[in-house]
């Protein structure tokens, strides 16, 4: 895995192939924390709703603002990446 | 026909396009400051000419028969910020900030949508590929969310401000909550307020404000231990709230920016895979799933564009009430 990774960064060539490689790797590392804290949201989140059927809707609410926070820091970490990226290029 | 698959790149549709390049005005660190306008900012003017278009005719007089269309959708929305999201955070103190917290919510959500609207493309195939870029996010472009960012961050630590010295004013500051009596504690020279239920005047009001800001910024967990303990635990607790201070308006900043201009360039990328098939069979048989797929992103990225902007409201609203109603 480590020898197809070494040559998709080699597609660019020098140096900046292995910093992009970096790049993409932090991001997705990121979107892959995003991932599983939302999952969890929304799992303790369907979990009481069956619990209290009747504070779906506070629950809904709720869900989606803490899910809109954990993206939050997985976008900052992508346009960060992005940003390194694009000063290699 | 390829003008329109502009969206093979995915980068092209979310980045800014200059319209104007003016003059190059200094050089800031090396990188030249050049006045220009970019089809964002156009945008920008775009909402809010249709801001001011819209709530001034509909809501000017006072109406009370049931209202319909637009009017209705505006009023439920706004009405269910109001009482829903910003009266249970601020309070007493809600009829002060609604208006900044209204335009600032609407404005978000009139640059989501009109950037959910293709404008460029449609502006493209009316003039055959003449006018280029013609639309695009407002909100898709880090500049206008630091601007926002850092418009809220001014908002929320002068309206602090401002709050504490119309406190210390007229003697009201230090009434928040009710004190547990001293004599139950023994510690009376740490346990009240140092200057509450004083009557200063402006200027005195002034000076002490802001290291009162300060003072009442970090919660004191050691308040009945001494003052050494009150201090340092303090100065302990100021630095990561300073810290906070400033990295909250920053994910406010870059949430809006992410989810914006993520949405578009998923929607690109999409589109792309199908300008990269070899035949026409093949670009038919990947067209149509894609096509598909992005109807469903498009409208999740509709309920991105509401969600968004109720969460800057949100969160703006929470920051005003931490600084202006400071929990002790």
């Amino acid at each position: 895995m480590s020898s197809l990774l070494m040559t998709l960064a080699q597609t660019i060539p020098g140096e900046k192939g292995m910093a992009i490689a970096g790049a993409a790797i932090g991001m997705g590392v990121a979107v892959l924390g995003a991932g599983i804290g939302i999952g969890r949201i929304g799992g303790q989140a369907v979990e009481g709703i069956a619990r209290q059927p009747e504070a779906a809707g506070k629950i809904q609410v709720n869900m989606l603002i803490a899910a809109a926070l954990v993206e939050g820091v997985a976008f900052t970490a992508v346009v960060f990446s992005y940003l390194l990226a694009g000063k290699v290029l | 026909m390829y003008l329109l698959l502009a969206a093979s790149d995915p980068l092209e549709h979310v980045l800014p396009h200059d319209y104007w390049i003016g003059p190059t005005l200094f050089h800031l660190f090396g990188m030249p400051f050049t006045l220009h306008i970019t089809n964002q900012m156009i945008m920008i003017g775009v909402a809010s000419l249709l801001m001011l278009a819209i709530f001034p005719s509909l809501f000017s007089r006072p109406d009370s028969s049931p209202p319909g269309g637009l009017k209705n959708a505006l009023e439920a929305m706004m009405e269910y910020m109001r009482n829903e999201v910003f009266r249970p955070v601020l309070r007493e103190n809600t009829d002060i900030f609604l208006p900044f917290l209204w335009t600032v919510f609407v404005f978000i959500l009139f640059c989501n949508l009109l950037g959910c609207i293709p404008f460029p493309e449609i502006f493209e195939l009316i003039t055959g590929g003449k006018v280029q870029h013609l639309g695009g996010t407002a909100t898709g472009s880090i500049n206008t969310t630091a601007t926002l960012a850092v418009i809220a961050f001014l908002f929320i630590h002068f309206n602090g401000l401002s709050m504490l010295v119309h406190a210390l004013r007229t003697g009201t500051y230090g009434h928040h909550h009710p004190h547990p009596p001293a004599e139950k504690t023994g510690m009376t020279q740490f346990y009240e307020h140092p200057h509450a239920g004083e009557h200063m005047s402006l200027p005195q009001a002034l000076v002490y404000a802001v290291p009162l800001y300060f003072w009442n910024f970090a919660p004191h967990p050691f308040k009945d231990k001494g003052p050494i303990a009150d201090v340092i635990s303090w100065l302990v607790l100021l630095v990561l709230e300073l810290i906070g201070a400033l990295i909250k308006p920053f994910a406010l900043c870059m949430r809006l920016f992410g989810n914006m201009v993520s949405g578009h360039m998923v929607l690109a990328a999409l589109i792309g895979l199908i300008v990269v098939a070899p035949t026409i069979m093949g670009q038919i048989g990947v067209g149509i799933p894609v096509m598909l797929l992005d109807l469903l992103i498009q409208l999740l990225e509709l309920l991105v564009a509401f969600l968004q902007a109720y969460i800057f409201a949100f969160l703006t609203a929470m920051f005003i009430a931490g600084a202006v109603a400071p929990e002790h």
